[in-house]
């Protein structure tokens, strides 16, 4: 039987809360909307990726909200090569914000769909990680 | 058509706000707790939501984690920690929902593989009206949510045909509803009581938008010298002894369907001879000048594999290469489907208290125990949750004696189901009804199942093996019961045997002194099961105290 730090079984925690949280609501809206959607269904759909990403009765939590709660409990710990690529992942993802209001500005769906799919990548890379261990 | 009704349980709106937005063809059910799009929010919510209104829901789209106030989760399992247990709490809500519900489809909105580590997920995974998502996309979805509906929609009971839950069961339906249609002939295999015939007649023929009559073909039964005739038919002089045209079974299934049973009892030249009509699709009647186009669409019926009989050579193979092994379905018998036997207990105990006969004794206990004429009757099984018994009576059947109903074998299938259910119904009635007689009132609606009765009724069909072959026994050579007998005319041949069988128990209640035991002696070799013969006995109308005038 492998024993795992106590620190480290609580990232593992924090990051499956994450790949939750995170990653599967940024990326819900995108998967159910057609191939074929107009822009303003895009640009809708991003906004609920971006911005009302979880919506619970606890209330509505946006994606930076959820990244920042995630790093702000996991604090010093989670420093380091892993946490670097996951955070310029999370970035790219949350620089989108800047097209939700901006009408004019072009979504191409498909990049913003790679790096969000980037994202759950890197949580799960992460994990694997840490399970290994 | 109404559009389907979606239940979405989910602790936030994603789901819901998917199928409002991108699946107009689907109405999203209004739990009324003010959420938008219309969803429920947790396990218990929902399962107070489907006890009062599961009949307003045709599926259920299901979430798998749920943050929500550790009092707001249901059960995963004794040892998961509060944040496992949010994890994975749409398999212990969909646990309860099988276990509540268990024909109200479920599609669970993740992967099976995102909960293979939830010891319950396999096992319910596979049960019917279960669906995983897969991967998030509409067209899976779509796809999804269309097969549960289309499963859900063959219900578990139809027109009197018992289907029960099981996946193999389910699977012949929709076979069956496919061949039905079409001209092949169709193969039925099933061990005794797995009901061929009635599926053939019930399911297939009515299904299959013929238009004239289902005509059946019992080659256990066809004299040999018949053969000829009972296929062909004959005019009239063709054969001495016949005295008019006689049409055969072709003939009179002529744009219907004709029900071969037991075909792998078929004699060479019965073989022979069908061979020839299903080639031919003509039959010439003896005696007859020309022969007659008839289309008639085949079910054969066979209790054993048949393919078995062509490999040892009793079967032809052109004949079974012609009855279409590729139509061939395979009924599954009773072991193979035990979650079914708590569903046909149910269904064939209200069954038999609605039978003609059954109801006065019904009635008087019911009318006894404070309920008017026509009330159900359920039944409790062992420890499962206990049936309401405000407008019912209820039969309960003790953990033990639910036990060994289902470790029984059921070698006779369905019908053996029936016949014991039929069984011990009546004779919990008799039993009740001789109570009140005595001058004893009931203390409850529920009526308790004796264990020693359903091992009495067991007892007569364990020695069979389950492909219904008798276990060697040895019994003593008894003398003879000397009887004089008086055979009436009667409506039907199952009315003159029942008359010769009452006044077989009659001669033998008086022989054996009025004693059961003595009498199941006789009969069963047994003087325990005492209590079956009288059952037997009050069945069949006599009455203790009119014989004995006591």
């Amino acid at each position: 039987m492998t024993h795992r730090d106590p620190s480290s079984a609580a990232l593992l925690d924090a990051l499956v809360d994450l790949e939750h949280d995170l990653a599967k609501y940024l990326r819900l809206p995108f998967a159910f909307l057609p191939q074929d959607a107009p822009p303003g269904d895009v640009r809708k759909a991003l906004h609920e990726a971006l911005v009302s990403t979880r919506r619970t009765t606890a209330g509505t939590r946006s994606a930076a909200d959820i990244w920042c709660g995630f790093t702000a409990e996991m604090g010093e710990f989670a420093r380091g090569p892993r946490f670097d690529a996951l955070s310029f992942s999370v970035a790219r993802v949350l620089a989108w914000a800047r097209a939700v209001d901006d009408e004019d500005a072009q979504i191409d769906r498909h990049a913003l769909e790679e790096h969000i799919a980037d994202v759950k990548a890197r949580i799960a890379a992460w994990r694997d990680d840490l399970e290994a261990r | 058509m109404s559009p389907p009704r979606v239940l979405v349980i989910d602790d936030g709106e994603s789901y819901a706000r998917v199928v409002a937005e991108r699946l107009p063809e689907l109405t999203l059910v209004d739990p009324k707790n003010g959420t938008s799009p219309p969803h429920v929010e947790d396990g218990p919510a929902a399962i107070h939501f489907l006890e009062r209104h599961a009949g307003k829901v045709d599926v259920v789209l299901l979430d798998l984690q749920f943050d929500v106030a550790p009092e707001r989760l249901l059960a995963l399992d004794g040892e998961s920690s509060p944040k496992r247990q949010k994890r994975y709490q749409g398999v212990a809500i969909l646990r309860e929902i099988r276990r509540r519900f268990p024909s109200l489809p479920v599609v669970l909105m993740t992967s099976a593989e995102d909960v293979a580590l939830v010891d319950a997920a396999g096992e319910l995974a596979a049960q019917s009206m279960t669906y995983f998502l897969g991967s998030d996309n509409l067209d899976t979805l779509r796809i999804r949510v269309n097969a549960a509906l289309q499963e859900s929609s063959l219900g578990l009971e139809e027109s009197s045909i018992l289907w029960g839950s099981d996946a193999a069961m389910r699977g012949v339906r929709r076979r069956l509803s496919v061949l039905a249609k079409g001209r092949m002939p169709i193969l039925l295999e099933g061990e005794t009581g797995t009901g061929k015939s009635f599926l053939a007649e019930r399911f297939l023929h009515k299904n299959s938008g013929r238009k004239g009559a289902f005509v059946t073909l019992d080659l256990a039964t066809l004299p040999q010298d018949l053969v000829s005739a009972t296929l062909f038919g004959a005019r009239r002089g063709a054969y001495t002894g016949a005295v008019a045209d006689r049409k055969g079974v072709f003939e009179l299934a002529h744009e219907g369907t004709l029900f071969v049973d037991e075909i792998q009892n078929a004699s060479p030249e019965v073989q022979k001879q069908l061979l020839l009509i299903l080639q031919d699709g003509r039959v010439r009647p003896l005696g007859g000048s020309h022969e007659i186009a008839v289309d008639v669409k085949v079910i054969a019926a066979s209790n054993s594999p048949l393919h078995d009989a062509v490999a040892q050579g009793r079967f032809r193979p052109d004949l079974y290469m012609r009855l279409s092994p590729s139509t061939r379905v395979r009924l599954p018998p009773l072991r193979e489907r035990p979650d079914d036997l708590a569903f046909l207990v149910r269904r064939f105990v209200a069954r038999a208290a609605d039978e003609p006969e059954m109801s006065p004794l019904r009635d008087q206990v019911g009318a006894a125990a404070g309920l008017r004429a026509g009330a159900d009757v359920r039944v409790a099984l062992g420890r499962a949750a206990p049936e309401e018994t405000h407008d019912a009576l209820v039969l309960a059947v003790p953990e033990p004696a639910w036990k060994q109903l289902a470790t029984h074998p059921w070698p006779g299938n369905v019908r053996e189901v029936w016949m014991l259910v039929y069984n011990l119904v009546t004779f919990t009635l008799v039993e009740a009804a001789d109570a009140l007689r005595a001058g004893l009132a009931l203390s409850s609606r529920r009526l308790q199942v004796d264990p020693g009765l359903v091992g009495e009724l067991l007892s007569g069909s364990a020695s069979l093996s389950p492909q219904g072959s008798v276990a060697p026994a040895v019994a003593e050579e008894e003398a003879p019961l000397a009887l004089r007998l008086a055979v009436r005319p009667h409506d039907s041949l199952n009315a003159v045997a029942t008359d010769v069988e009452r006044q077989y128990f009659l001669q033998l209640f008086k022989e054996s002194g009025h004693d059961f035991s003595r009498m199941a002696e006789r009969l069963l070799m047994d003087p325990e099961k005492a209590r079956a013969v009288r059952l037997r006995f009050n069945q069949l109308g006599l009455k203790v105290r009119e014989i004995t005038g006591r």
